[in-house]
């Protein structure tokens, strides 16, 4: 992808405003600057290319978005230029994650302890468990919890700790994003690929991988389920929403016995936008308020997020969590 | 202090922004020209509002309000370096009464009916709808598909909070006696800043049902449309679409299958089922005289993918050109056949390709004509075209413009369309309120000093 690649993209632009309403940063603020339109604009003028570091990169605006403009190429273009803290070194190296993890948490107590990343393989392993970087690292339960759920109903599993490459785009680094998928590949092997991270799933199904979402997975299996009913709602995360993993997270709910009440919008931004809420953003934390006074208003025990970096948001608004993973019984 | 300052002073620095960032706010949905606003600023409160204004005015600083900009023709482009002031932050719902809601100026129109009671509606429906702001309908008497049954925005505005060029507060109420309600929807913010407006809701009928219809000739199509009002229907939307928004549509993502023809009728009734059963029978009746190809659309969902790809005829142009013009001008429905043959004509003279989707129902026609912006050549000749059109429309007896307002579009058509002694009346009411031409001082009446900023304004106020 090139910059003539993405100033095509920009030029499709009408200028006709109805990606505003979709933004969570322009819901927020009410300010031009801080909507796809604005942001789009400046990329045309070459100006004020620092309206792109305000972005939480959840691509809403391209449903939006009667001419079909694909904001993404436009955003990882000009966020390189713009962008000073560049993460995804970080979270190609799980050390590194680790560490990093461990000295935010001291002033962030709602983050997990960091453990080291399972590994797991059985012999013959037909189908690729992808926990994804934050999910390895701080939810290494998740991943036992899915190895163990294959080995009951008869699956040979090789957990591949790998990065999907999206906190790459979401720094304009392409290069590096298309490495990281390209070691991936090289590992898996032309298997199935099981992800537990929804917005990761997404990154991979984008660049042609044979990638699922777990409960697509299910789903589309046809495999058995069983476990706790409880009354829930269901967050869509950003990426995930553009190829409509949601609606298998709410097959497998209603499998499980479990009551989703949806909340107003359920692919409303959580807020995190990638690692905004990390940084203590205002926008960012403006748009996780509003998500957070949503899913309250709905009155259930617990948020279905199947994406690490919002739960984690959630987790640090007092909210409760869960993958769908967490509802199933062993 | 600077200006900068004493804004600064009012909504906090990170709500007026200067320099380059400024030039975000340039333009609206008006392609052809960029204004460059000297600041911007965002005021978070009526309160912060009424100061800000009040120190432009005392300033003498010219300025422009505005909502999402979302203009069509232009409103709230800024054509003399004016500082803008954005009202989008005054989003807020005040109060839900019986029909009757009170909202600021900056709120989306969606979000309007979505404060209110499950059965109650907000009627004007601009397809910009999901983002065009109540201040925005209000300053262009936006119309919409309901138009044909609801009247445009005026028929909802049940009063109006203005603030006015003196910096004084006023209540502005529907009166049986010189109503001065009529005075502001419309003006385009030339006249006062709109800080509230109070609407009128409607009861969401109990049922709908949408019927399209194909026909081989415009004029068939056009006394279908006159016929089914002569037999006593008043649909709720009636809708237009010829044979070249039909291609665009169906080259882009709000496909619908519909096949190409010369002109597609889509038609909702509403009501209880007795009413729809009864004027859906004349209803078809009419399209079968005129040999129209009925469609029922066997259920909501085929209902809605039509709706949508009516909706997306504008944007859907984008998927042939990036630019176009939107030109808005109204004729009586009997006036549609003529109408349309003659555009046919001037599309072929001028070598343009002109597609016309629009409001049937009340004669408000969209011929889009798209050019290519970085082809001088190709917007010139789309220029030309457009102001023949309302030419046209105009020596029929319509109006140039249904509901995008005059803006910066339609400027040179003022002078086409109303006589001397009307424009010097426009100019007497102006000045009465805003003697220093200070708010949006180049719109809808202009001084001298507001000569076109550019060869293509030049071309497009010329008219003549």
């Amino acid at each position: 992808m090139t910059l003539e690649e993405a100033e095509k993209e920009a030029l499709k632009c009408v200028h006709c405003g109805f990606c505003l309403e979709s933004c969570p940063t322009y819901n927020v603020t009410r300010n031009e600057l801080f909507s796809p339109r604005g942001r789009i604009l400046a990329f045309r003028e070459g100006k004020s290319l620092e309206v792109f570091a305000s972005c939480l990169f959840c691509r809403r605006c391209e449903l939006a978005c009667p001419s079909g403009v694909n904001y993404s190429k436009i955003y990882v273009e000009a966020i390189r230029r713009v962008r000073k803290l560049d993460v995804s070194s970080v979270v190609e190296s799980p050390k590194l994650l680790s560490l990093t993890l461990r000295a935010l948490r001291r002033s962030r107590p709602y983050l997990p302890e960091p453990r080291e990343p399972l590994t797991h393989k059985d012999e013959g392993a037909e189908v690729v468990i992808f926990p994804g970087c934050i999910t390895s690292v701080l939810f290494r339960g998740l991943v036992e919890k899915a190895v163990k759920y294959f080995r009951a109903v008869g699956i040979k599993t090789e957990v591949v700790n790998g990065c999907c490459g999206l906190a790459h785009l979401h720094s304009g680094n392409e290069e590096g994003a298309r490495k990281a998928v390209e070691k991936l590949k090289e590992r898996v092997k032309g298997r199935p690929i099981v992800g537990l991270s929804s917005n990761c799933v997404a990154r991979l199904k984008e660049e042609g991988l044979e990638a699922y979402d777990f409960a697509e997975f299910v789903v589309k299996r046809g495999l058995p389920v069983k476990g706790k009913a409880e009354l829930v709602t269901v967050h869509d995360s950003c990426h995930a929403s553009h190829f409509g993993l949601g609606k298998y997270t709410r097959e497998v709910l209603r499998m499980l016995g479990a009551k989703v009440v949806e909340m107003e919008e359920p692919n409303y931004e959580c807020g995190a936008g990638g690692y905004s809420f990390i940084l203590n953003d205002d926008v960012s934390e403006a748009v996780s308020e509003v998500k957070k006074n949503m899913i309250a208003k709905t009155g259930a025990e617990a948020v279905i997020s199947t994406n690490p970096v919002c739960t984690l948001n959630f987790l640090r608004k007092g909210l409760r969590a869960l993958h769908v993973l967490d509802l199933m019984e062993a | 202090m600077s200006l900068l300052r004493e804004l600064q002073e009012i909504v906090g620095k990170e709500w007026v922004i200067s320099g380059e960032a400024a030039t975000l706010y340039s333009h609206d949905a008006f392609l052809l020209h960029k204004g460059s606003p000297s600041l911007v600023v965002l005021p978070g409160s009526e309160e912060e509002a009424i100061r800000v204004v009040r120190l432009l005015l005392k300033r003498k600083e010219r300025f422009i309000v505005r909502g999402s900009g979302t203009s069509l023709s232009g409103a709230s482009t800024p054509l003399v370096d004016e500082v803008v002031v954005s009202l989008a932050r005054l989003n807020r719902v005040h109060s839900v009464e019986g029909f009757e809601v009170e909202v600021g100026p900056g709120i989306a129109n969606f979000s309007v009916s979505k404060s209110l009671p499950t059965h109650l509606f907000y009627a004007p429906d601009p397809s910009s709808y999901q983002v065009s702001s109540i201040g925005g309908n209000v300053s262009h008497d936006s119309g919409g598909i309901r138009v044909v049954k609801y009247g445009p925005t005026y028929n909802s505005v049940l009063g109006l909070r203005v603030l006015l060029p003196d910096g004084s507060v006023e209540e502005i109420r529907t009166s049986p006696l010189l109503n001065h309600k009529s005075i502001f929807v419309g003006a385009e913010g030339t006249l006062g800043v709109i800080l509230r407006a109070r609407l009128r809701t409607f009861r969401r009928p109990e049922t709908t049902k949408t019927l399209a219809a194909l026909f081989d000739s415009l004029e068939k199509a056009s006394r279908a449309i006159v016929e089914i009002f002569n037999r006593g229907v008043n649909p709720s939307g009636l809708e237009l679409m010829d044979r070249y928004s039909i291609r665009a549509v169906e080259r882009s993502r709000f496909r619908a299958g519909i096949p190409e023809t010369e002109a597609l009728l889509l038609i909702e009734l509403e009501g209880i089922p007795e009413e729809i059963r009864r004027d859906e029978r004349v209803v078809i009746q009419v399209l079968e005289e005129l040999e129209a190809e009925v469609i029922v659309p066997k259920d909501k969902e085929e209902e809605s993918r039509l709706w949508a790809a009516r909706r997306g005829a504008f944007p859907a142009m984008a998927y042939i050109f990036p630019a176009y013009i939107t030109l808005d001008c109204n004729v009586l429905r009997r006036d549609l056949s003529e109408a349309l043959l003659k555009i046919r004509e001037i599309a072929r003279k001028h070598g343009v390709y002109i597609a016309n989707v629009f409001h049937a129902g009340d004669g408000n026609l969209h011929p889009l004509i798209p050019f290519d912006p970085n082809s001088k050549e190709s917007m010139e000749r789309a220029i030309a075209a457009g102001v023949e059109v309302e030419k046209v429309v105009i020596e029929l007896g319509g109006v140039p413009s249904g509901e995008h307002g005059i803006g910066i579009e339609k400027v040179g058509f003022m002078r086409r369309y109303y006589t001397e002694d009307e424009l010097k009346v426009f100019r007497r009411i102006k000045e009465a309120f805003d003697p220093d031409y200070l708010m949006n001082p180049c719109k809808l009446v202009q001084r001298e000093d507001c000569r076109p900023a550019s060869e293509v304004l030049t071309k497009l106020w010329e008219a003549d």
